[in-house]
């Protein structure tokens, strides 16, 4: 047996005693992650710009060659970027606003608007422009509902 | 398509997070963390070990991820853990060397001796050292030494070798779910070790 082949075996001994003193992997949730990096002192927000900073560098040797993102890593750009990161473009200011709405509203999904209300039909004061508004707003909404069970479905 | 439609919901804040904490772990536990907290030989830290792993998945080099390959994240630092273990031995000191200060680092018969950076010993740890269980033993017992709970999940571990948490549980006579809990504390305790010494 080589050292090489030595050195795989001592290491994977260890690794599996310290998987069973300190937990596996499989064991690292979010919340866990979270009170290990706090522990070792690591700012998450520091970690999340420098790794975004990586990840920019390399999707930039794509837009120098003119090829296309990974959508991998064109999604890990969108999700990671610092949100005090200044747009250089209108393409990345659009993706940096939609970034933040899509975290801001990662909690919520549209099967917790509930039932429409209809009340504002009993309303004697809504005009007929008003109405039409509505009108319009409530079959934008049931479309996108329409549209949400259609995906629920699919997946 | 199933496995496309499952990475579109990835949080890779989340994952990367959950790389970086994995990697601090397994840099505390191998002792690979040298004064400036990064691998000897390489300036590479837990968070640039995370980074560089997420990066090759997102890019695809050197990784080949399916969802038929089991959840995405013990798959990650499966592989985070394989390169940490590549360099570690790449980089690793088959020996030190001390100089001797009067003979080697000052003057010698009235002319000074030049001095370069192949003289200076490496700081790095040995590749025995390394994966020494003794070292391993040892440290993971100075974490603990003011905690006779934690204590016994160390020794249940290391010295009577269980390694199932029931096991751990029936052999301390408490239930699985304390073997969790201190597991837990002795996570903590460990990126607290590695915390110190960057502070340091």
């Amino acid at each position: 047996m080589d050292e090489k082949e030595k050195f795989n075996i001592a290491w994977k001994k260890i690794k599996a005693k310290s998987d069973a003193v300190f937990g596996s992997a499989e064991d690292m949730t979010a919340s866990e992650a979270d009170r290990v990096l706090e522990a070792s002192g690591i700012d998450t927000e520091e970690l999340r710009r420098a790794a975004y900073k990586r990840i920019y560098s390399a999707a930039q040797t794509y837009w120098n060659a003119h090829k296309e993102l990974p959508p991998r890593l064109k999604q890990a750009l969108k999700d990671l970027r610092p949100d005090d990161l200044p747009a250089q473009t209108e393409s990345e200011a659009t993706h940096q606003a939609e970034s933040i709405l899509d975290r801001v509203m990662r909690p919520f999904t549209l099967q917790n608007v509930g039932v429409i209300s209809y009340s504002y039909r009993a309303k004697k004061s809504v005009s007929s422009d008003d109405q039409a508004a509505l009108d319009r707003l409530e079959e934008k909404l049931n479309r996108r509902l329409r549209q949400k069970e259609r995906s629920d479905e699919q997946s | 398509m199933a496995g496309s439609r499952a990475e579109d919901s990835i949080d890779y804040d989340d994952l990367l997070r959950r790389l970086t904490a994995q990697a601090v772990k397994l840099f505390a536990i191998f002792g690979l963390a040298g004064a400036a907290c990064v691998l000897s030989g390489t300036g590479m830290s837990p968070e640039d070990l995370a980074s560089q792993t997420l990066l090759k998945f997102l890019t695809g080099d050197g990784i080949n991820y399916h969802s038929s390959k089991g959840p995405l994240f013990p798959f990650l630092a499966l592989v985070m853990e394989r390169d940490l273990m590549d360099m570690a031995k790449r980089h690793a000191h088959s020996h030190t060397e001390v100089l001797d200060p009067a003979s080697d680092g000052g003057e010698k018969d009235g002319e000074r001796k030049k001095i370069t950076l192949m003289d200076f010993p490496a700081r790095g740890k040995t590749a025995e050292a390394i994966v020494s269980e003794r070292e391993f033993r040892e440290g993971i017992l100075e974490l603990v030494q003011d905690d006779p709970d934690l204590q016994d999940v160390v020794v249940a571990v290391v010295d009577l070798d269980l390694q199932k948490r029931e096991e751990i549980a029936d052999a301390l006579g408490v239930t699985a779910d304390e073997v969790t809990n201190r597991k837990k504390v002795l996570q903590r305790r460990l990126a607290k070790s590695l915390g110190v010494e960057r502070q340091g």
